[in-house]
């Protein structure tokens, strides 16, 4: 490990389990995302993101 | 491929982590995006294969300045994404932590992904959506508890390194390399800088025996900035006391104010001529600005990319902590550098307030500064016993030079100095922040202090034991009164958990039985949905506890990234996977109620033997 710089990565590695993603680009709706990069980058610039995430956020609804 | 869309300061850390990753991993081709006016820092970078810059102006002025429409910048960002989208990505690392970056890490195609991203829709429905996913643990925890605003105590680049080398042991195996050399280094960028830009700073810039001290006297934001005038006395401090160094002020175009303001409040005087102050504010591109920080010996600046450049560079940081930044987070990375933070108790700072309110701004008084930093200089140059506890010793030492330079400071009403130190990982690993004044401890360290041990035991194994970060002298009879409120809540959010565990456990059972999880009998139904509300009700109780107690807090909303981000479809596969959830929840409390145990325990009062018991005898028995 870097001498200056001690990581954290250890036995636990992993734990979270990272996303494996195989679907391909006909499975996505890419218009649809770029639409969406587009407004939230917009709305980033103005600074709208203020409790971001919450509203994407339901807990198990 | 690396994607930073947000400010330099976070490109920077994205570099440090990617460097040891780099360096573990020499193989690595690594592509770099990041916008525009912030990408100098990649393309300097030689071990860094190609840096795409996201044209950020180009495709939103138009609209932001009713110029051009939505449509047109539509197609401006489909051209710009599709050379991306044509390579297949063995890892697409999503360092951004925003909205807008999670939706280009859901385009591009890659066999692995780390950060925010967008699960994929359904093209053929017109109404099918594309939420946000945290696709791994670590961004559930920036998710749920940074972007939560809950204190904690693990450093942002300590976090973006481990959460790339986990998912880089898992798929491509253990590093074949220890990886011993550093990685911050004075030759960390390749700069461009002209030899002719340096020679403008003078002849004493080029000699070599003279010290500088680099002042960045901006900030992004102006709640986080220092008053002109507090530079100023700063700056006169420095060199009537130690005529060795030299001043270079730096800042953008918006700081020449500053830099006019300071200049007025220190008057003309030979101490602080242009012989000894210099400046580059509005004058330098990146690469002078780099290459100035690395020549000087120290760094002076508020919440800052140059901070982290500073600490790329190896030179050695005073952080103003003022305003609504976050030491423990995005504090000077490495050993030996000093935060003060005047953070404590600012009305503003804990309730987002405007810059006047932050009256942490004044508070950080330039002697302290001053005292702290000629404290730090004269440490440096004295070498001492390194037996017993260096942090009291230093906490002793620190108080003596104060009471030597006539300075007072009163933690409670003043500043709270830190030192930073990088853990063996015995200890916990990554940088820590200790206090270098004995400082007492409130709630607020505690939680961030607990916090920091339980994501490491969530995330990576690496924890210290239970309290050891903790000193007896810092524990005060307010921390204790309100540790004993959160004891029965605490005991209560661990029964709420283990029964939302076993309760998720039987939905699993129940519904891996069924056929289908949409026609069954009639019985089943009503046994899964009083399941189902049963859960429902401990979230609920889950999120009443965490809004009674801030500890308890980050339960209540890693319970909703949690649940938020459940995978799979079928039902019995989301019973075992909410399961999971509560029960890694319920190991957090547990983590919790050993610290408050741990905490309560080591403040009894402890019976302390006599120094000559025949003596007490004799005066007892008078």
């Amino acid at each position: 490990m870097a001498t200056d710089m001690t990581l954290l990565i250890g036995a636990k590695g992993g734990a979270g389990g990272e996303t494996v993603d195989d679907s391909t680009l006909e499975e996505i709706n890419v218009e649809r995302m770029l639409v969406g990069f587009l407004r939230a980058l917009i709305s980033e610039q103005f600074g709208e993101q203020s409790g971001r995430y919450e509203s994407e956020i339901g807990g198990h609804a | 491929m690396v994607i930073q869309l947000t400010r330099l300061g976070d490109t920077l850390q994205s570099l440090m982590a990617l460097r040891a990753a780099k360096q573990l991993y020499p193989n690595l081709e690594i592509h770099f995006v990041a916008r525009e006016g912030f990408a100098d820092a990649a393309k300097r970078i030689p071990w860094i294969e190609k840096v795409v810059t996201f044209p950020s102006e180009k495709i939103l002025a138009p609209i932001l300045n009713e110029t051009g429409s939505q449509s047109q910048a539509l197609s401006e960002l489909a051209r710009w994404i599709s050379p991306l989208v044509g390579s297949q990505w063995d890892f697409i690392v999503n360092w951004s932590y925003s909205e807008s970056s999670s939706y280009l890490t859901g385009i591009l195609p890659a066999r692995v992904k780390l950060g925010f991203s967008r699960a994929v829709g359904n093209p053929s429905l017109a109404n099918s959506t594309t939420p946000l996913v945290a696709t791994d643990g670590w961004s559930h925890y920036v998710q749920g508890v940074i972007q939560g605003g809950i204190r904690q105590n693990i450093h942002l680049t300590d976090i973006l390194t481990t959460q790339l080398l986990t998912a880089l042991q898992i798929h491509v195996g253990e590093p074949s390399d220890a990886g011993d050399a550093p990685v911050t280094s004075k030759s960390f960028f390749h700069l461009k800088t002209e030899a002719a830009s340096e020679l403008a700073l003078g002849s004493r810039w080029r000699d070599p025996s003279r010290k500088w001290i680099a002042f960045q006297l901006g900030a992004g934001k102006e709640d986080k900035t220092w008053d002109p005038d507090h530079w100023a006395t700063l700056a006169e401090k420095i060199l009537q006391n130690h005529p060795e160094y030299g001043i270079v002020l730096m800042g953008g175009e918006k700081d020449r104010w500053r830099e006019e303001a300071l200049r007025h409040a220190l008057g003309d005087s030979d101490v602080t001529s242009g012989r000894n102050i210099i400046s580059l504010v509005g004058k330098s591109n990146f690469d002078l600005w780099a290459s100035v920080i690395s020549r000087c010996q120290w760094l002076f600046s508020c919440d800052t990319a140059a901070v982290h450049l500073a600490s790329v560079l190896g030179t050695r940081v005073m952080n103003l902590s003022i305003g609504p930044a976050r030491l423990n987070e995005t504090g000077p990375y490495g050993n030996g550098h000093y935060v003060l933070s005047a953070q404590h108790g600012c009305p503003a700072c804990s309730q987002a307030g405007t810059a006047e309110g932050h009256v942490c701004r004044a508070r950080l008084r330039p002697e302290i500064v001053y005292g702290t930093w000629s404290f730090a200089v004269e440490m440096s140059s004295i070498s001492f016993n390194t037996s017993g506890n260096p942090s009291a010793r230093r906490a002793k030492n620190l108080n003596r030079h104060f009471e030597r330079l006539g300075i007072r400071n009163n933690s409670d009403t003043g500043a709270r100095i830190f030192r930073s130190r990088i853990r063996s990982t015995t200890d916990g690993g990554g940088v820590v922040y200790e206090p270098a004044d004995d400082h007492p401890m409130d709630l607020n360290e505690w939680t961030s202090t607990v916090m920091g041990h339980i994501a490491r035991a969530w995330y990576c194994g690496w924890v210290p034991p239970v309290g050891s970060e903790l000193t007896r002298v810092r524990i005060t009879t307010e921390l204790i009164q309100k540790l004993r409120e959160l004891d029965e809540s605490s005991q209560l959010l661990s029964k709420i958990c283990e029964e939302a565990n076993r309760t998720a456990l039987i939905l699993n059972r129940r519904s891996a039985r069924l056929r289908s999880d949409k026609v069954m009998r009639i019985d089943d139904r009503e046994e899964l949905n009083e399941l189902g509300r049963r859960l429902r009700d401990l979230d609920l109780l889950i999120e009443r506890l965490g809004k009674t107690h801030v500890p308890l807090q980050a339960f209540a909303q890693m319970s909703k990234v949690l649940m938020h981000n459940l995978q799979g479809e079928k039902l019995a596969n989301l019973g075992k996977e909410s399961a999971n959830c509560y029960r890694q929840l319920a190991e957090g409390v547990k983590i919790l109620r050993d610290w408050l145990k741990h905490t309560l325990q080591l403040a009894r009062p402890v019976a302390i033997a006599p120094a000559n018991p025949g003596l007490i005898a004799v005066e007892g028995a008078r």
